[in-house]
């Protein structure tokens, strides 16, 4: 399935690329996420909470970030699984200067299996956009509180 | 971890300790033995396992037997005293309102529902008010005539 | 045959059934309402992958889990059962009944759990980790034809199960060889008119209300497995289960409880059902599965799913030349028990009710990765007269001929019968011109016609569609299922004290066997319905059968019964000639006595006679004590019911709505036992042609092979609401290839309706160019066909 969007960030460009590969950012603003450990370089293994419509449950996955090119672009490639079924994904992500803020474009390919696709998958398109929203949403509340701890110290 | 309850079935009241996952419809049919209460699905849709719950009909399966707590259920096995019928089960023998009989129970205890709220429903009411109930054999249209029948209203 | 019916006192009468008392009241007994002493509860770990191969299957976090008992992998199940049994002619691929090595559809098992309790079972099936290795899925038959991109079984090449078998003119039946195209060249050539379509028959889920269960007995000591089974034929469940595990079928019996509704779906023994009884010999316990409606949708057979290119060759006046149909049936994973002979039977329906000169079936059937297909109501019939019946109407409006005009054209008349096709299929009876009158005359076609082309004058779209069907009923002569014959069995003894005990190896689940069958023996013998029970469902009390399917229980089933019956009456003919001093050839049963003919009343009382049936003093010469006797029954023949159906729709301009607004039948089963009974049949049947034609399709993700319809949230089975009150009517022409003249109605109204619809909604929207629609008529397509877009 094709999954597409675009956000827009009142932030810099370099800033949200810088919290888009940190760590410690994608930690706090992957919904759900209990776990997330670097097993490869730019590679972590996680767990999070997810539902998709009445599908919910824990999954756990891997997440890596290739073909990295600063403050343009990289793809972020993602598989998951868990008792309800299980994903993988690509999504190539691509930033531009937007005014005073950023603007991220990004175009997905998910597939996904058991009863997430039974039974969630008419939801699953809905349920991924918000999701991603929340992401990026956490993105900027995380990066705008790192700043001003920055400005404040 | 289990969880006590006391549930009224059928003018009995039950105290129990259950498990916070369980069903309804596994509490009464698993610990109660009280089979006529049937499961066809597993989202909610077909409504084979319809019982009342405090005088209104519930889906057993999207229910909790915890929520049960207090509560007083009827199931189909309680509709009617031993021996006897309701109406609405009378009327679906004479009418022929089932064949293979699994979605019966939750039927019938839809109509209960349906006709205790509207006495003496149309056609379509009766069609729109059974959305929540899935037959595959009958072609609903013996039901129908089942319930008109129990309304008073098959002429 | 001499055997002929009593003439009804209760045959032909709205007899309410003598099931339903229980079933109303929540009394009912099905396989889930069981508990035995020390029973286990298995569930199944299933692929979420469409097709792949298992790299390794971790079973230790489910094995720790207090209460589970056995973990067992395909790979070790493999072991202890050998792949599940195939009816068909044609060579299938090995099919497990938990994938050992590789899966090949979205819910295929590849692990079991045995616990104690239904809940830890299904918690420790989700606790087993399966890695499987994905290959790429395939589920567009036409795209599996050229082997990309995926080959599901190594040994069929381009994924082809059966590559080729052509019927009908210029084919030779035994060797499937094409030795004459001439004739249907000819025709073809000659045509005035030649209308070609690509339809489908879209894929559909059964949906019996209750899903699928088992429970397998097994008892050490005596070596006997016992088998509660959602079954519809609990013979051939044992027979097969029997040859599997390795028993004698002395070994093994069956039981079909209520059965909670099958259409087809529950004619084949399953994987859970070999894995059951397996465990339980292994374990010496008994165990119970019971499927749930998401593996029901994903692991329960699925039905239709055949393509046709059609192409149909007529005169300027509309006489039917020759009809051909290329099938491309799409499978599934692979076969069941009749999987590979269902697509066949579309062949057998290629003429319809019409004197078609020149026809021609070429089917190819095709592996996918998709749940098997098999019977599933119709089973091959609602195909075939869906294609004929879409090319009829399509030829009507090239026309511009009333479409019941053209049909009338065609018809095969009433003094051709026994009419054989050119096909080769030899119909019974059937008089079609008089149903089609009477079906106008109800609906008042004319008078519908112009309302229709008011309401259009107004804007509105309004379409009419009328079907003429008839299919192949009553299985059958044996020849049809060599595999395992298609003969009936049933037992009548009556007890020393007047009252009897039938069985009857047909097994109704829904059907109204124990009433329909009461009610011909009361006839027979003439006393009291009360007086009598029918037992069916039991292979230990049930001495054989073959099971209810194909529309066949009153037509083979009902002869049976009938013939023992007569058997019992012969020999209370020998008892009771003693008592009267006459000769058995005199005596008659009437009002509860046995006497001489026409003054019954003179004679002995039939409970009198049972009693001096079993305390013979003295025993009549060459006659055996007691009153029991049985009869095998096998027809010569198929009988052939038909009808015709019209249909009223409107759909809505703004959002692609359609309703169905009138629905009028005629359908002609030949006579009938029990009229509220076959009105219940035709309801359901018709319910469920509706759901193919408006609200139902089976759907696989074309890229990752996931069934993405796979509950009742995406599934739409009809509901009350979507139906209007049915306007039916019948008229009789019995058939004569059975005493009762029955014909057979459980799949009737599936078969015609469809068609009616369908041709209805077309007609709706002819003003926008629109020819054909494939099913399922859902709302968007038809707003995109009203936009003027593509459909």
């Amino acid at each position: 399935m094709r999954i597409d969007g675009e956000h827009r960030f009142e932030l810099p460009r370099s800033l949200v690329w810088t919290h888009l590969q940190s760590p410690a950012s994608l930690r706090r603003a992957i919904p759900g996420c209990t776990d997330f450990d670097e097993v490869a370089p730019q590679t972590w293994e996680l767990a999070a909470d997810v539902g998709i419509g009445p599908v919910r449950g824990t999954f756990t996955g891997r997440v890596e970030l290739r073909d990295r090119e600063p403050e343009d672009r990289y793809t972020l490639v993602a598989s998951a699984r868990g008792r309800p079924g299980g994903g993988s994904g690509e999504a190539a992500i691509e930033l531009a200067d937007d005014g005073g803020g950023t603007h991220l474009r990004y175009r997905a390919d998910v597939t996904v299996r058991g009863a997430v696709a039974r039974v969630g998958s008419r939801l699953l398109a809905a349920s991924a956009r918000t999701m991603a929203r929340q992401f990026f949403d956490a993105i900027e509340e995380v990066a705008s509180e790192a700043t001003e701890r920055g400005a404040a110290r | 971890m289990s969880v006590p309850i006391s549930v009224t079935v059928n003018g009995r009241l039950h105290e129990l300790e259950v498990e916070p996952r369980m069903l309804l419809v596994h509490l009464l049919r698993e610990e109660l033995n009280l089979t006529g209460t049937h499961v066809g699905c597993d989202t909610s849709q077909c409504g084979a396992c319809t019982v009342l719950m405090d005088g209104d009909s519930a889906k057993s399966c999207t229910v909790f037997a915890v929520q049960a707590d207090g509560a007083s259920v009827t199931t189909i096995e309680g509709l009617s005293a031993e021996g006897g019928m309701h109406p609405l089960q009378q009327a679906f023998w004479d009418e022929h309102g089932l064949q293979c009989g699994y979605c019966t129970p939750g039927m019938i205890m839809s109509g209960v529902d349906l006709l205790d709220r509207h006495p003496d429903p149309s056609e379509q009411e009766i069609r729109r008010g059974l959305d929540g109930n899935l037959c595959r054999c009958t072609g609903y249209e013996h039901i129908v005539n089942a319930i008109r029948d129990a309304a008073g209203g098959a002429k | 045959m001499t055997m002929q019916a009593t003439p009804g006192r209760l045959v032909g009468q709205r007899v309410r059934r003598r099931e339903d008392p229980r079933l109303v009241k929540g009394r009912g007994n099905y396989v889930d309402d069981m508990k035995l002493p020390g029973m286990l509860h298995l569930a199944f770990t299933r692929s979420d992958v469409a097709h792949g191969i298992i790299r390794s299957i971790d079973t230790s976090a489910a094995q720790a889990m207090p209460g589970v008992e056995l973990v067992l992998t395909g790979a070790q199940l493999a072991e202890m059962i050998p792949p599940m049994p195939v009816a068909t002619p044609f060579p299938a691929p090995d099919h497990h009944s938990v994938t050992p090595d590789r899966v090949r559809y979205v819910g295929e098992p590849v692990a079991v759990v045995v616990a104690t309790d239904r809940y830890l079972a299904a918690d420790a099936a989700d606790a087993i980790v399966v890695d499987i290795e994905e290959l790429p899925a395939v589920v567009d038959p036409e795209r599996a034809m050229s082997g990309d991109p995926a080959v599901i079984h190594d040994a069929f090449e381009n994924n082809l199960a059966v590559p080729l078998a052509p019927a009908g003119t210029g084919v030779n039946p035994a060797t499937l060889e094409v030795e004459d195209e001439s004739a249907l060249n000819e025709a073809f050539e000659q045509a005035d008119v030649v209308i070609s379509q690509r339809i489908l028959s879209q894929r559909l889920v059964p949906n019996a209300m209750e899903p699928r269960g088992v429970i397998a007995r097994f008892e050490p000591g005596n070596d006997e497995l016992t088998v509660w089974s959602t079954t519809q034929n609990p013979h051939i469940a044992r027979t097969l289960l029997a040859a599997i595990l390795g028993m004698g079928q002395h070994q093994v019996r069956v039981i079909a409880p209520d059965v909670g509704g099958g259409f087809g779906s529950k004619i084949n023994v399953y994987g859970e059902d070999f894995v059951a009884a397996a465990i339980s010999r292994r374990l010496g316990l008994p165990v119970k599965w019971i499927e749930d409606r998401s593996e029901a949708f994903m692991t329960t057979i699925h039905g239709r799913d055949v393509l046709c290119y059609l192409d149909l060759a007529a005169t300027g006046e509309g006489k039917i030349l020759a009809v051909k149909m290329r099938l491309i049936a799409d499978i599934g994973a692979y076969e069941m028990v009749l999987t590979a002979a269902i697509p066949t039977l579309v062949a057998f329906m290629i003429s319809g009710v019409y004197d078609i000169g020149v026809v021609r079936c070429d089917l190819t059937e095709v592996f996918t990765n998709k749940m098997p297909t098999d019977a599933y109501r119709g089973a091959g019939r609602p195909e075939g007269i869906y294609f004929l019946e879409r090319g009829i109407d399509m030829l009507a409006a090239r026309l511009e001929m009333d479409p019941a005009e053209l049909r009338r054209r065609n018809f095969i008349q009433p003094e051709q019968f026994p009419y054989t096709t050119a096909g080769g299929m030899v119909y019974d009876s059937g008089e079609y011109e008089r149903a089609l009158d009477t079906a106008l005359a109800n609906a008042g076609w004319e008078q519908m016609k112009a309302d229709r082309d008011a309401a259009r004058a107004e804007g509105r779209l309004v379409g009419l569609g009328l079907s003429f069907y008839t299919e192949i009923c009553g299985f059958g002569p044996s020849a049809a299922m060599p595999s395992v014959g298609l003969w009936e069995h049933a037992s009548v003894s009556v007890e020393r004290d007047g009252k009897v005990r039938a069985t009857t190896g047909v097994s109704a689940h829904g059907q109204g066997h124990e009433t329909t069958f009461a009610q011909m023996l009361a006839d027979e013998f003439s006393i009291p319905m009360d007086d009598i029970t029918i037992v069916h469902g039991d292979t230990g009390q049930v001495r054989g059968g073959t099971g209810t399917f194909g529309s066949r229980s009153q037509v083979v089933g009902g002869t049976a019964l009938l013939l023992a019956a007569s058997k019992v009456q012969d020999k209370m003919r020998r008892f009771a000639a003693p008592m009267l001093e006459l000769q058995p050839a005199d005596l008659s049963f009437s009002g509860g006595m046995i006497g001489p003919s026409g003054r019954e009343e003179t004679g002995v009382a039939f409970a009198d006679v049972a009693a001096f049936a079993y305390v013979p003093i003295p025993l009549p010469p060459d006659t055996e004590p007691g009153l029991s006797e049985e009869a095998f029954w096998e027809p010569e023949g198929f009988t052939w019911p038909f009808g015709c159906y019209i249909s009223q729709v409107e759909i809505d301009r703004d959002t692609g709505e359609l309703e169905l607004q009138r629905f009028v039948g005629v359908d002609d089963c030949g006579n009938v036992v029990n009229p509220l009974i076959v009105a219940g049949q035709i309801h359901g049947g018709i319910a469920q042609g509706v759901g193919q034609a408006m609200t139902e399709e089976a759907v696989y993700d074309e890229e990752s092979g996931q069934l993405v319809t796979a509950s009742f949230m995406d599934y739409a089975i009809p509901r009350a609401r979507d139906l209007p009150r049915f306007e039916l009517d019948h008229t009789v022409t019995p058939s004569p290839l059975n005493p009762l003249g029955v014909k057979g109605i459980g799949e009737a109204g599936t078969i015609g309706s469809t068609p009616s619809i369908v041709n209805a909604a077309v007609d709706a929207l002819s003003g926008f160019g629109v020819e054909h629609i494939d099913m399922m008529l859902r709302p968007e397509k038809l707003w995109r066909l009203i936009q003027g877009g593509d459909a």
